[in-house]
């Protein structure tokens, strides 16, 4: 589903990702783990088509195309989700009008009818009990005056609503207290099919206790120093980053 | 700037003024309420103010940023409405007006409501509707009005704005030969707004309308006047607009301006609101149409316990010019105004606000709020805006802030990456951008219109229906 190759990428002319590979298959719950720093966030934001990135090196295959060649909207299109660690208030735009236009924007692309009225108030408010969400959110612009919770749910349905290929993560567990990680969790969890993958860039162990991975990654000087199962979380967990740093030098 | 005035030889200038005069003289005993000393007074003081002062350079410091040179050079007809009824847009006149399948489907109010309907200067019966007044309201058109009770405008009309107060009020008060006088006898209630259309360029000559629109509120009445300007896209026309309004002791204006003048035209329009005590006027006005346009919105709260909202919002697109000039004058203590205005400018656009706040030393417990946010979308684009807050009293509330910025590139983003293309997603935040202006509209059953009249301007905006939800 995904393949990523010796991708390099510089900011303002620093090297953050410097060599970077990743095969990600259908099915597959992947997390990648590291210290701030390492270059976590950059892989999300260039997997989404932001711009101030510059990719010096590499390639990107999504799907067997290249991605990298893709528009922001055309990624999202062909099946990518970015799940934001901060995600932007956009005042005056509905959230409602929002995700119909965003849902009906992909299913065009797709070729399929786009949902009415009916059926996509049909299809928010499953999606809305799953997440714990209160109706009248929708009624507001884009993430104003929301929660940094209910901006994470707001992320986490949009995924749900969207029903993309890959899904990306971006550091989705932090700020959030035990029971808004437990239905963002059970909301990830509901999505895990065998046709669909999923990318968990997260600093912390803990909402692996609750979203199991099938491959653990540590990132470290911009490249992936160590993979492993479930275990390496837990072994981060108790030892720190500082040994696979240590380990990656040493290597 | 050479020497000559602001870019402008002075020969030019003075054959502008002498072919106004000329006008004047021909026109003058024919035009309304020729028979009153005092109008003909009115009139002739305001054409010779005219004839001193010409069109205003860009040196006078209200006029800085807007250019009337090429009003100036253009050789407008000053014959006012021919004797015969013109074909009303639609029925053979060249054009399109914007918004609409012919004149009708160009209206705002659905049909329902009262309104008066003037196609180049001239009542059209036809298209008029005046059936559904509540009882105490009248609608007229100003000839019709000056005819039937001259009495009533003797210490109203130019009073309210005065003739020496800029060039175009001088012109239009000698010209005023057509226009619309609403009236509302003391406590009535008008639950409908009035609606005063004028639809401008659908003869082929290139006109220079004078239209005078007088709204009066009696004690303790409440009323709500929308003013619709359309005109055909083609067509190079001015119209040079007045409204007076008197908003008397505890009584409540609503005023709506929609200016959709045709993309050839120019647009001047100066409106003045006096209020007496606990007397409420508020304005919302957008400026969507007409090569150049320019707004004056003057409200003078003499009377304790006044007080208006004055919002707004304009759109400058292609080689668009339009300029807001608000100015409150707080004369008397314990009155509040609020100002919210917003501006984008998109291709080689240009917008202008300025926006006054004079609070007189002996007006204290004067509330002044001032906002004016505006929006560049593109590199040509530009913006100019000055908020002007003159404060001699000591015990007042006083506020102001004035933004210039472009889209966020972090929305943009966050809308791209959920599937939504970019000139939808630029869209969808340039309407946000606007989206609070067009929701002080208080009439619910005019924000539909309006706010679809707003995203029909914006470029692609039609794609976006659904956002008016």
């Amino acid at each position: 589903m995904l393949e990523i190759r010796d991708l390099r990428v510089a900011v303002d002319g620093k090297d953050i990702l410097t060599g970077l590979d990743l095969r990600v298959a259908p099915g597959e719950v992947h997390a990648i783990m590291g210290p701030n720093g390492s270059g976590k966030s950059t892989l999300a934001h260039v997997l989404a088509g932001r711009d101030g990135y510059e990719v010096t090196g590499g390639e990107i295959l999504f799907e067997g195309r290249p991605l990298l060649d893709l528009a922001p909207e055309e990624r999202a299109c062909a099946g990518l989700f970015l799940a934001f660690q901060y995600p932007v208030e956009i005042p005056g735009v509905n959230n409602t009008y929002f995700l119909k236009a965003a849902v009906n924007a992909i299913r065009k692309h797709r070729g399929e009818p786009e949902l009415d009225a009916m059926d996509f108030l049909a299809l928010v408010r499953e999606k809305l009990a799953v997440l714990h969400m209160d109706e009248s959110l929708l009624k507001r612009g884009v993430n104003v005056g929301f929660s940094g919770g209910e901006k994470k749910r707001n992320e986490i349905f949009q995924l749900a609503i969207m029903e993309p290929r890959l899904a990306i993560l971006d550091e989705t567990d932090s700020g959030l207290d035990i029971d808004a990680l437990k239905d963002v969790a059970k909301g990830v969890n509901a999505l895990r099919s065998p046709e669909r993958a999923i990318i968990l860039v997260t600093h912390y162990q803990r909402l692996l206790d609750h979203i199991v991975p099938d491959r653990v990654h540590v990132l470290s000087g911009g490249r992936i120093a160590t993979s492993g199962g479930q275990d390496l979380a837990l072994e981060l967990e108790s030892r720190g980053y500082e040994w696979v740093r240590e380990a990656a030098a040493g290597a | 700037m050479g020497a000559g005035g602001g870019g402008r030889g002075m020969n030019g200038a003075a054959a502008s003024a002498a072919r106004y005069a000329e006008a004047f003289a021909r026109r003058e005993p024919a035009l309304p309420g020729h028979d009153l000393a005092w109008l003909r007074d009115v009139r002739r003081a305001a054409a010779d103010a005219f004839s001193r002062s010409g069109f205003p350079t860009p040196r006078n410091e209200h006029w800085k940023y807007t250019n009337v040179a090429p009003i100036e050079k253009r050789a407008f007809d000053l014959d006012g409405a021919g004797a015969a009824p013109r074909a009303a847009p639609g029925n053979g006149a060249s054009g399109t007006l914007p918004g609409g399948n012919g004149t009708s489907g160009a209206f705002l109010d659905g049909g329902g409501a009262p309104r008066l309907v003037i196609v180049d200067g001239r009542l059209d019966p036809g298209l008029s509707n005046l059936e559904a007044l509540p009882p105490g309201v009248t609608v007229e058109d100003f000839p019709r009005a000056l005819e039937r009770d001259a009495a009533f405008f003797e210490s109203l009309l130019a009073r309210i704005v005065r003739p020496e107060k800029t060039a175009f009020a001088a012109l239009n008060t000698a010209f005023m030969d057509t226009g619309a006088v609403v009236r509302a006898a003391p406590g009535a209630v008008a639950d409908a707004p009035v609606h005063l259309v004028f639809v401008s360029g659908a003869e082929g000559r290139e006109r220079a309308y004078s239209p005078r629109i007088v709204i009066a509120a009696g004690a303790g009445a409440r009323i709500a006047v929308v003013e619709h300007f359309l005109g055909l896209d083609g067509a190079v026309y001015l119209d040079n607009v007045v409204t007076e309004i008197d908003v008397a002791e505890d009584a409540a204006v609503e005023h709506y301006k929609v200016q959709q003048a045709g993309a050839a035209a120019y647009h001047v329009a100066a409106l003045e609101a006096r209020l007496a005590r606990g007397a409420s006027f508020h304005s919302w006005a957008v400026s969507l149409g007409g090569r150049l346009s320019r707004h004056d919105i003057d409200v003078t709260l003499d009377h304790e316990h006044a007080r208006c909202s004055l919002d707004g919002l304009y759109m400058a697109n292609g080689r668009q010019h339009t300029d807001f000039h608000t100015n409150v004058e707080h004369v008397a203590p314990h009155c509040a105004s609020h100002e919210y205005y917003k501006g984008i400018a998109g291709g080689r656009g240009r917008g202008v606000f300025n926006g006054r706040v004079h609070v007189h030393p002996h007006a204290q417990k004067t509330e002044a709020h001032q906002t004016n946010r505006n929006l560049l979308l593109s590199r040509n684009a530009e913006i100019d805006t000055k908020p002007q807050l003159e404060i001699h009293a000591d015990d007042v509330k006083c506020s102001h802030g004035a933004t210039i910025g472009q889209l966020d590139e972090q929305m943009l983003f966050y809308l791209r990456a959920r599937g939504i293309a970019e000139s939808a997603a630029r869209g969808m935040l340039t309407y946000g951008f606007a989206r609070d202006v067009v929701e002080r509209i208080a009439r619910p059953g005019l924000r539909g219109p309006i706010g679809a009249a707003v995203l029909g301007h914006l470029p692609g905006g039609g794609d976006l229906r659904e956002i008016l939800q």
